[in-house]
């Protein structure tokens, strides 16, 4: 028999604060074994996963055991006049509250759905927040060093692309950068595997220093490589994306090196992102594969060379630059670097206000810009006012409920209970109802955060979610709601 | 509650007690269950089976030993009562009857 792998801290912790202490050693060394052999069966992951199952369901093996082994002195408890623990009066008022809430289904199902939309709200904007602004992208190291170069056509107007050999210029001169890539304009193209068409992907063109400069190394094979994007159409490979790769081709580990048609012309699939890897912002669509800018020409079947040459034409302009800045240098200075070299930069048909236009990649920088902070802030009183909204609607609920068992609460007070503990319990049975609200508003931000992302005007790659960090939040929101409405009432029950 | 009755249940964790005799404590009786019945069972559901077991007087438990294998923690063991024993016969003389009426011993 192997030695027991040790399961973590703090499974342990909440193991010991579950269980009682003279049943604690037994189920740690169960659930040591258990992991240890869920491990062989299922993988690490996995078992992982179901340590927090058990937990769960150590919980409630103990509260089953609670019911069988106290449904005798419910009594006592009901008045309070047994000698007993606060900790385990607490328990007892939580099931005589949970009974009084279920006798009153109505008002409880009203006051839970009024919190649940209370807290939701928050929750919901809390999880675009922080999805948006606040997480850092998958897989790109150091995303607040990242710099976005455009092609500006007057004084403080940019976001125009650029053509390739401007692409070329800034990269080549650049000295506050650690590099300059390039990525422009997305196709939907036809693609065909072992002969079989198939249906369309979402090719994105990119420079061959593209996964390089954001950090993001391939699962399978390589990224480009610097003569794959030298001369115009003479290398036709891709990058798959994780998810394509995944979807479409069924994760086939013997991928690289297999040719893919895409349009007409077969392409030797060279690499595969990492999972999550989508679009180097959270705005737009994640490609499904990446192959080198030169060959732009060849998979759209451009009958001429403006993307590639200079040419005065619109149209030959249709890239986007992302640069990494190098160590130590700070975002004015490399702007400042970029501006200077693109009214340096000298073409025919150049007009005199064309020039270079410097932004972050990422809002969330650590040097959030103002007007986002006011954004963010704005919102979040918006929200902030519902909560208020429906914590006032649930305190008035509240209150008429507390009238209402004026008579409940003098039969429990002539029966020996004290004014704390009458108080104690009214509070703790709005706690059961915020944690109820709690769980609803949770729910929702799951159920709602992609819709209201959906009412943006952009279109985000990442699926929404609430991280634990914004479920965090939203209960500690609903506990301290629960909490600020119960006074009044509890304050009135405890004076009756 | 299930009254006095054998829950189904409850009759796979003590088929299980019976099975493993002296081996029998929670994180075998899980791993069996995962084996032959292919569920995953939560250690919290096995223990709660266990004690109404016990209560009814269908099984038995005893701390054993610390050991070196299992971190030097004392593993809680199980077996089946004589009382468990005939329940399960009962319980499975119902169902062969059901399955099989002619052949059914009476």
């Amino acid at each position: 028999m192997t030695a027991p792998k040790r399961i973590s801290p703090i499974v342990a912790r909440l193991v010991s604060i579950v269980v009682p202490s003279h049943r604690r050693d037994e189920v740690l060394a169960d659930l040591a074994s258990s992991h240890r052999l869920r491990e062989s069966r299922l993988g690490r992951r996995k078992a992982d996963r179901y340590l927090y199952r058990e937990v769960a369901s150590l919980l409630f093996w103990r509260l089953r055991w609670w019911r069988g082994a106290h449904a005798a002195r419910e009594t006592a408890s009901v008045t309070g006049t047994g000698s007993r623990s606060i900790g385990r009066d607490v328990v007892y008022d939580m099931r005589y509250g949970a009974r009084a809430l279920l006798r009153q289904p109505g008002f409880t199902l009203t006051a839970v759905a009024v919190l649940g939309l209370g807290i939701g709200a928050p929750a919901t904007v809390f999880t675009l927040v922080n999805q948006i602004f606040l997480d850092p992208p998958e897989h790109i190291t150091e995303p607040d060093r990242l710099i976005r170069l455009t092609r500006s056509w007057a004084p403080g107007q940019g976001g125009g692309a650029l053509q390739n050999a401007d692409y070329v210029y800034y990269r080549d001169n650049a000295s506050t950068l650690d590099g300059l890539a390039a990525y422009g304009e997305e196709r939907m193209v036809a693609y065909t595997l072992d002969g079989n068409a198939r249906d369309q992907l979402r090719v994105l063109f990119a420079s061959d220093n593209f996964f390089d400069l954001l950090g993001v190394t391939p699962i399978l094979g390589r990224a480009f490589l610097p003569e794959e994007n030298r001369t115009p159409g003479t290398h036709p490979v891709v990058v798959l994306g994780h998810h394509f790769w995944k979807r479409a081709l069924g994760g086939d580990s013997a991928i690289v090196g297999r040719t893919l048609t895409l349009g007409s012309a077969p392409y030797t699939v060279i690499g595969v992102t990492p999972e999550g890897f989508g679009a180097v912002s959270p705005i737009g669509e994640a490609p499904d594969a990446w192959v080198p800018i030169a060959m732009y020409g060849a998979l759209t079947r451009a009958n001429s060379t403006d993307w590639w040459e200079r040419h005065p034409n619109m149209r030959s302009r249709w890239l986007v630059a992302l640069g990494r800045l190098a160590p130590g240098v700070t975002f004015e200075a490399a702007r400042a670097n970029l501006l200077a070299l693109g009214e340096a930069l000298q073409f025919e048909g150049k007009s005199d206000e064309e020039g270079a236009f410097v932004q972050r990649q990422f809002l969330y920088s650590p040097r959030m810009e103002a007007n986002l902070s006011n954004l963010s802030r704005m919102l979040l009183a918006v929200v902030g006012f519902v909560l208020a909204i429906a914590a006032a609607n649930v305190a008035v609920l509240l209150l008429t409920r507390a009238s209402a068992r004026s008579r409940e609460m003098e039969i429990r007070a002539a029966l020996g209970a004290g004014r704390g503990r009458i108080t104690r319990q009214i509070m703790v049975e709005t706690l059961l109802l915020g944690i109820l609200g709690g769980l609803l508003g949770i729910g929702l931000a799951f159920l709602l955060s992609d819709l209201a992302a959906s009412f943006l005007p952009v279109q985000f790659v990442a699926e929404f979610r609430p991280s634990l960090k914004v479920m965090a939040l939203a209960s500690a929101l609903s506990i301290e709601t629960a909490m600020s409405v119960s006074l009044a009432p509890a304050a009135i029950a405890g004076r009756g | 509650m299930k009254g006095e009755r054998l829950g189904e249940f409850e009759e796979l964790i003590l088929l299980c007690v019976r099975q493993l005799g002296e081996e029998a404590n929670g994180s075998t009786i899980q791993a069996m269950l995962a084996e032959v019945a292919g569920r995953e069972v939560t250690l919290g559901a096995i223990y709660a089976a266990l004690d109404r077991s016990q209560r009814k007087g269908l099984a038995e438990s005893w701390l054993g030993e610390p050991t070196a294998a299992r971190g030097g923690r004392a593993k809680r063991h199980y077996a089946i009562t004589a009382r468990g024993e005939s329940e399960l016969r009962e319980s499975r003389l119902i169902r062969d009857r059901l399955w099989n009426p002619s052949e059914a011993t009476p």
